[in-house]
């Protein structure tokens, strides 16, 4: 199964579950800069596990920050800042073997959530490291993950298989909508693409 | 200065001589002395260039560096080059002209006119009295024009006054129109005057050939109604007001327009023969996959996930749809899967958002493998929807426009004919069974195409003659 041709793990796909998001409080009072909401940028494993196959995160922030990117090297994986708005952060995931290329993605900083009472603002987002083919130095670092004691983020726990199901039966509901359309548009043209060749025809046939 | 820069030519023409043959020993010697070499060779190049005896002040234009170097390098035909450097003027004695008097032989009435001769060629034949060509006018005697020219229109006296003004005129015709004598004979148009002198001459022509001879070339093709029609064409064209030249430039545009509507409609026309029978494939494939997911679940997880992926994007190809998942060896986020890929027009990606927030899914389901596989099914499947449904709005265009072209034929019947004529065909298609299996291989739009002309012709007679008959 395992060829060290390049030296890749050949067929092997490794899934790793994880989550990043934003938690944002609101200030006691604001600011002489007129900041008003303490927020935090984290990336963290689902079930709570170290992940040593980081190398380093980036964080990048808006521009109007003082060093808008912010290198965190150690786990916790996360930035802390305040700020007055939101915006869309940008996150770089740089892995140990760094010949493998780097993960991006972007993130919005929430601070303001759609219920007023609720404190803190959470938005976290569900997503999956997927390891196709990891080179050596790669899966060594993927396979040595261990279970840590740190019971920071998530905050809110989230039941990723009801989630999955509900989205699941959703997507079928969906599909199975879009599929009669389908049917049903397909049979109008169909019919309509005869109606056409055969008017056509006598067309033809009139004028010949 | 100038005797200080010929000495730097010298020297650097040697050197860059030295130079070639370093490059030549040694590369490593080479790579020291680069950038003189190059300046050096630069130079010699340049000074290739230009040809023998340009002066200095112009080589040091173009061999000068930098802003010194006024003129840039533009390949030259060395081979060119001037031949004298200073024109070479005679220094034999001015040959002597005179001013003669000549007779032009072209001229009937013995003219007497002067003219510069060289001395010594005063009694030389005007040389321009050959360019005096005439047209031969086709001679005839009276016996042969009673036998072949003989023309209700024309009469013998007006063909030869009219042959006369050919000679007269060398076939201008506008001026012998405008000679015409019309006391005597009637007014005719240049066209008559034309048609009647190219008959007399082919008539000629074909009376004087020797039997065999091929005559293609000596006679002459003249169409009378043609060249009518072409001057009054031209005459119109010409008289055409400005509004009505505008008039014509913009149906000019409209026929493109309409021109290109028509090819788009036959592309989507052609595009959802495709799309019926993608429709068919993917309700086999779905049974068809049920059955895979269903037997992969027993596989371990890792193992699955690249079946699926490869399956996924095996199939996919083959179809029209957009969405084409391949990754290769890496590691990824599940959610990239979730994007919309870049090759998707934004209109086309704008629209497959809107169905899926009306379908209430969004643009970023959870990020689960099943999630996401399933998320790109119904991506692609709206994505068909989407074509199938501009293709639907096409041919009911087409539809709409061919039934009017119906309606407004004289023969037609009204529209409830067109209607139960609709409603019948529909019929034969539903009952002769829909799309048997071969027409849904790829290559089958032109059979399908000539499957239903060929049956739908043999039936149109039947039909035709019950329209017929109600009518």
């Amino acid at each position: 199964m395992e060829n060290a041709t390049h030296g890749r793990m050949r067929g092997v796909t490794i899934v790793k579950p994880i989550v990043y998001g934003t938690v944002a409080r609101l200030l006691s009072e604001k600011r002489e800069d007129g900041h008003t909401h303490s927020w935090t940028l984290f990336l963290q494993s689902l079930e709570g596990e170290d992940m040593p196959y980081i190398h380093q995160v980036e964080f990048r922030l808006h521009d109007s920050y003082h060093t808008p990117t912010r290198i965190v090297t150690k786990p916790p994986y996360q930035v802390s800042e305040t700020g007055w708005g939101e915006f869309e952060a940008g996150v770089k995931v740089i892995f140990i073997d760094q010949n493998e290329r780097p993960v991006q993605f972007y993130h919005p900083i929430k601070l303001f959530g759609e219920d007023p009472d609720k404190v803190p603002v959470i938005y976290q987002t569900y997503d999956e490291f997927v390891f196709i083919d990891p080179s050596r130095t790669l899966h060594r670092g993927i396979t040595s993950t261990k279970l840590t004691d740190n019971k920071g983020y998530p905050l809110e726990k989230m039941d990723v298989a009801a989630i999955e199901k509900e989205n699941l039966v959703r997507l079928e509901i969906a599909n199975s909508c879009i599929a009669s359309q389908i049917k049903e548009i397909s049979k109008k043209l169909k019919m309509t693409q005869r109606g056409i060749s055969a008017l056509k025809d006598k067309l033809e046939f009139i004028e010949s | 200065m100038t005797s200080a820069k010929d000495a730097q030519d010298i020297l650097a023409g040697r050197k860059g001589e030295e130079n070639r043959e370093i490059t030549n020993t040694s590369l490593k010697e080479q790579a020291l002395s680069h950038g003189h070499s190059k300046r050096v060779k630069k130079r010699t190049t340049g000074a290739a260039l230009l040809p023998d005896g340009t002066s200095r002040e112009v080589k040091a234009l173009r061999e000068g560096e930098g802003v010194q170097k006024l003129l840039p390098d533009i390949e030259i035909d060395t081979s060119l080059g001037y031949k004298h450097v200073k024109a070479k003027l005679g220094i034999q004695k001015v040959r002597s002209w005179k001013w003669t008097p000549f007779i032009n032989q072209a001229r009937t009435d013995n003219a007497i006119l002067y003219h510069w001769v060289r001395a010594g060629e005063e009694n030389k034949k005007y040389q321009f009295a050959r360019h005096n060509d005439r047209v031969g006018i086709p001679e005839y005697t009276e016996e042969e024009y009673k036998i072949y020219l003989e023309d209700s229109e024309w009469s013998m006296e007006e063909t030869k006054h009219l042959l006369e003004l050919c000679d007269r005129f060398d076939l201008r015709f506008i001026i012998i129109k405008d000679r015409y004598d019309i006391a005597r004979f009637p007014p005719r148009s240049v066209e008559e005057l034309k048609d009647r002198y190219y008959t007399v001459c082919n008539c000629i022509v074909k009376l004087r050939a020797i039997p065999g001879e091929d005559l293609s070339e000596s006679l002459v093709a003249y169409d009378v109604e043609h060249e009518k029609l072409r001057k009054e064409q031209l005459e119109l064209l010409f008289g055409r007001t400005q509004k009505q030249i505008e008039e014509h430039d913009y149906l000019v545009e409209e026929v493109k327009k309409v021109e290109y509507r028509r090819k788009e409609r036959e592309r989507i026309a052609q595009t959802a023969q495709k799309l019926i029978e993608q429709v068919e494939i993917s309700d086999d494939r779905c049974s068809d996959k049920n059955k895979r997911s269903s037997t992969s679940k027993k596989k371990e997880k890792s193992k699955k996930d690249r079946d699926r992926d490869r399956d996924r994007s095996g199939n996919i190809t083959k179809h029209l749809n957009k969405i084409i998942e391949e990754r290769g060896a890496g590691p990824y986020l599940r959610s990239y899967r979730l994007k919309v890929p870049n090759t998707m027009t934004n209109k086309r990606a704008k629209a497959m958002e809107q169905l899926l927030d009306e379908l209430g899914i969004g643009t970023k389901p959870i990020a689960t493998e099943n999630v996401t596989t399933q998320f790109n099914v119904l991506r692609n499947n709206v994505l068909l929807l989407l074509e199938l449904k501009s293709a639907l709005l096409s041919a009911e265009f087409e539809w709409g426009a061919i039934k009017h072209k119906y309606e407004t034929l004289p023969e037609s019947g009204s529209m409830t004919d067109v209607e139960n004529f609709l409603e019948y065909s529909m019929d034969e298609g539903e009952g002769s069974g829909s799309f048997p299996k071969q027409t849904s291989s790829r290559s089958s739009t032109p059979t399908t195409r000539k499957r239903k002309g060929t049956t739908s012709s043999q039936e149109l007679p039947k039909k035709s003659k019950v329209i017929t008959t109600t009518n």
